[in-house]
């Protein structure tokens, strides 16, 4: 079961929006987490294999302890953090929408258009550091 | 007008930041998707463009008992048990961890498996956990 709301370390404050999951990887802040249908551990959310995101990191996932997954509000992050989950250098661009990137625990500001991945909105830039977090079920994109 | 964070009567049911909570025009078990009807009180959601029941508002986080009011979540995690979960998504054992779910072609039903309208819900994070999206339906 989630734990909701339990910082995932001393001095972590918790946020509204959050639930803190285990997780089965390690990965950086920022990275789309998705749930796995086994363990219902967290793991980097992946647009070529799943419909689904629940929160992007808002700490660091590190294999078997918990980590605070923000799915609402807006999330900063420095440029270089953002960065680091396929911005680009100079992080978010305002104004566009990102979305689950075909790379596992990615974020695109160009939707994937593979057939059979899924279209799953993540949020929308409301200055380089700051995503409006805006999760949405994903849509499959067709064969042809 | 829906009587945003009222608590649902006089039951001792607790308030959740993202509920309101609407008169109930039908009864229902928790855990039912909701929408509002023309008559401004709270039905049973469905995947279907006939009468709005597909725009969903909510999940109900109390009983809905006709003429009074219940609490409707419309965002953030809704915490019920497994048995709770199965009465109105059709489960044994609760939800699937990172499945999503649809409204169904059933009044008052959640399906994992999502029809020809398709109305997202939300996705599950535990067996007795939805992180509730709720969205327009993506073919209405």
């Amino acid at each position: 079961m989630a734990d909701h709301n339990t910082p995932a370390g001393p001095g972590v404050k918790a946020h509204p929006s959050t639930f803190s999951p285990v997780a089965a990887f390690d990965y950086p802040v920022g990275t789309p987490v998705a749930i796995d249908d086994d363990g219902g551990l967290a793991g980097p959310a992946n647009a070529a294999n799943e419909p689904t995101c629940v929160g992007l990191a808002r700490t660091r996932g590190v294999t078997g302890e918990r980590t605070i997954t923000q799915y609402g509000d807006v999330l900063q992050l420095t440029a270089a953090e953002w960065n680091t989950v396929g911005t680009g250098a100079g992080g978010l661009l305002d104004g566009l929408a990102y979305y689950l990137s075909e790379t596992p625990g990615q974020i695109t500001a160009t939707p994937p258009v593979t057939a059979q991945s899924w279209v799953v909105p993540l949020g929308i830039a409301v200055s380089n550091t700051e995503l409006l977090i805006l999760l949405g079920i994903g849509t499959l994109v067709p064969i042809g | 007008m829906a009587d945003f964070a009222q608590t649902a009567g006089s039951a001792p049911t607790l308030a959740h930041p993202s509920t309101f909570a609407p008169v109930a025009g039908i009864g229902f078990p928790v855990g039912t998707p909701v929408y509002t009807s023309s008559a401004g009180v709270a039905g049973k959601a469905a995947a279907t463009l006939v009468g709005g029941a597909a725009f969903c508002t909510g999940l109900a986080r109390s009983q809905g008992i006709v003429t009074e009011r219940f609490l409707a979540q419309y965002a953030d995690v809704l915490e019920l048990t497994a048995a709770e979960w199965d009465a109105v998504a059709g489960t044994a054992g609760g939800l699937t961890p990172g499945a999503p779910y649809y409204l169904s072609d059933t009044p008052g039903q959640i399906t994992g498996v999502s029809p020809v309208v398709k109305a997202p819900i939300g996705t599950a994070i535990s067996a007795t956990e939805l992180l509730i999206q709720i969205t327009f339906p993506l073919n209405a």
